[in-house]
């Protein structure tokens, strides 16, 4: 058990070792690096500088040696644009992050395995409709414009909710559903399919027939065996929710790492675009473990190691 | 198994083909959804070709007297926008980078991944180690994040987001020709043909892509509705196709200044954009329904 933490740690931190090597010569291979990490309107003499003191003139491996060693300690630089250690820039929008994702996986979780269990044991009713229609409509709407649609709707014409920003309740009321529509989606979809799978195995028949209630039948029976796809997905689904934060964030200027990642994009800050990439896989990496080890809990047959 | 009579390598080539059309359009007179959904993508990809026909050069040039007039006035169906240019002729032509992103990208990123894959499956080895680490980083790594890293350092433009779109897309073509070039390989025919001599490229093209063929397909038509989505939120973010060119994505987050007095500039768009997907996702559905009902996704 702990030596198969360990592994998945370790392949963990190779996937990141990996990304961070990608970025790294992306951002040396594709022209002069100096023209990514300066400022626009540099001068020609302050690049040179820039170039000098960011050590573009050695070698590449002499550059990546750096770079590496400095990351495993946590140093990825300085934001050419605010003048301070990029990593802290992430890390101070960690918690909105987690807040608006943390809210969006407990609405689809609460919404879309109720919705799928109904539409299951109901096969064919109105529920099953609805919740099929919504596991359509989920896949096809793009997030940023359910959110734009959410926010025409909600803010600018019903004056209910604030357009954007992050402060009380009701600003993350918005993104959070937004975030959590196309989850609620895949959930309903996979809940429904899974539970009609189970539905009809033998064992349930011989629940029912030993004279179980419906409802003992339903949750000891049906969901238990069925909460082990439920767990894969929701690994899957932490991946899925983050990078969903990357666009809706900036619909509802939402101060996150997704967007100050985008916007460190759009300001070619790429220190702290680096910083961002290693915090997203290593959240998804530990989100993913979390899983894994949750479904000992869920199936004992499962061995891990 | 498939139900469709997989085809048995050259001995009926053309047999098997005809059998399978014809179940299609029988399955199609069956689903009004899917036909429709058919002929609406018809509709919108005529519409992608016959834009600069349909679309008068002067699109892209303000006209200041007549801004931001609602649908339906003046001969405007989709109303103007903030510099007075008509809504429905730029969705036109944006029709036209949807369907070229959704299209170039599908198919190359077809083209890389299924030989590396089918190779991977094949041969195993270090190339399989290889890709199924890629397979792994690219599924820690937020897609979009890496579609605009790449966008970023490349430079923006529709020419550099079709091949951002391929290098984060290649790699789930060839985890699934990989997965099915695994079960295919240890099949008696493949053995066959192996004893016999048959060169590999043989093996491959005849033997083993013909059977892995049919899931490739039903998940490239969900592959176009995912590209289409991911340009459009790429355009959305800023960093894809640059202004005067209308891409909807773009349009949409133009439109989002003006959210408090022009509807129709953030939801026309973006409702094009959720109907193509619509019509694309139903079109797979029904594709892998009929083609192989074995598939769930």
């Amino acid at each position: 058990m702990k030596g198969y933490v360990l592994g998945r740690l370790a392949s963990g931190l190779i996937v990141i070792f990996l990304a961070l090597t990608a970025v790294f010569f992306m951002l040396r291979l594709s022209g002069d690096p100096v023209l990514l990490f300066a400022p626009m309107d540099t001068s020609r003499t302050n690049l040179e500088e820039i170039r000098e003191r960011m050590g573009f003139n050695e070698p590449l491996a002499v550059q990546y040696a750096t770079f590496m060693g400095d990351a495993i300690q946590g140093d990825f630089g300085e934001s050419t644009r605010e003048r301070r250690p990029a990593i802290e820039i992430v890390l101070e929008r960690l918690p909105a992050t987690l807040q608006l994702g943390g809210l969006a996986l407990v609405i689809s979780l609460s919404v879309g395995i109720p919705l799928g269990i109904l539409s299951a044991t109901h096969h064919g009713s109105g529920w099953d409709k609805v919740a099929r229609l919504i596991a359509v409509l989920g896949q096809a709407i793009p997030g940023f414009w359910l959110g734009v649609l959410l926010m025409l709707l909600f803010a600018v014409q019903l004056n209910w909710l604030p357009t954007s920003g992050r402060g009380g309740v009701q600003h993350i009321i918005l993104p959070a559903i937004t975030l959590s529509a196309l989850s609620t989606a895949r959930y309903a979809r996979l809940t429904r399919s899974t539970m009609l799978d189970v539905l009809g195995q033998d064992y349930m028949r011989t629940a029912k027939a030993k004279g179980l209630s419906n409802g003992t039948v339903l949750w000891r029976h049906a969901l238990k065996n069925a909460s082990i796809s439920l767990i894969t997905m929701t690994g899957l689904e932490i991946g899925r929710l983050i990078e969903g934060a990357v666009v809706i964030e900036q619909v509802f200027a939402w101060p996150g790492m997704g967007r100050v990642t985008v916007q460190a994009l759009l300001n070619r800050d790429f220190a702290v675009v680096m910083a961002a990439v290693v915090l997203f896989a290593a959240m998804y990496t530990l989100a993913n473990l979390v899983a894994d080890l949750a479904y000992g809990w869920a199936d004992p047959q499962v061995k891990l190691g | 198994m498939s139900t469709v009579p997989v085809a048995a390598s050259g001995t009926s080539g053309i047999a098997v083909p005809r059998t399978r059309q014809n179940q299609l359009l029988r399955s199609l007179k069956r689903d009004p959804w899917a036909s429709a959904s058919l002929l609406f993508l018809l509709a919108v990809v005529l519409a992608a070709i016959l834009s600069p026909v349909l679309v008068p050069d002067t699109i892209n040039s303000p006209s200041f007297g007549s801004r931001l007039l609602p649908p339906l006035t003046d001969g405007h169906i989709a109303g103007t926008d903030q510099l007075g240019r008509d809504v429905w002729g730029r969705m036109l032509l944006g029709a036209r980078i949807s369907m070229t992103v959704g299209f170039l990208t599908v198919v190359l990123s077809a083209l890389i991944g299924v030989p590396i894959g089918m190779l991977a499956g094949y041969y195993g080895g270090w190339l399989d180690v290889l890709l199924m680490r890629l397979v792994d980083v690219q599924l820690a790594f937020p897609f979009i994040l890496l579609a605009l890293t790449i966008n970023a350092i490349l430079g923006l433009g529709l020419r550099n987001i079709i091949i951002t779109l391929v290098i984060a897309g290649w790699i789930e073509y060839a985890r699934i020709a990989r997965g099915e070039t695994l079960v295919v390989r240890e099949r008696e025919f493949v053995q066959a043909a192996h004893l016999t001599g048959a060169r590999s490229g043989r093996i491959f093209l005849r033997h083993i892509l013909p059977n892995i063929i049919t899931p490739l397909i039903v998940i490239s038509t969900l592959q176009v509705a995912r590209f289409i989505i991911a340009e459009a939120s790429i355009s959305f973010l800023g960093f894809g196709v640059q202004p005067p060119t209308p891409a909807w994505g773009s349009m949409v987050s133009e439109g989002l200044d003006y959210i408090f007095s022009a509807w129709w500039l953030i939801t026309l768009p973006g409702l094009a954009l959720a109907l193509v997907a619509l019509a694309v996702n139903i079109t797979g559905d029904w594709l892998r329904d009929t083609l192989d009902p074995r598939i769930r996704t």
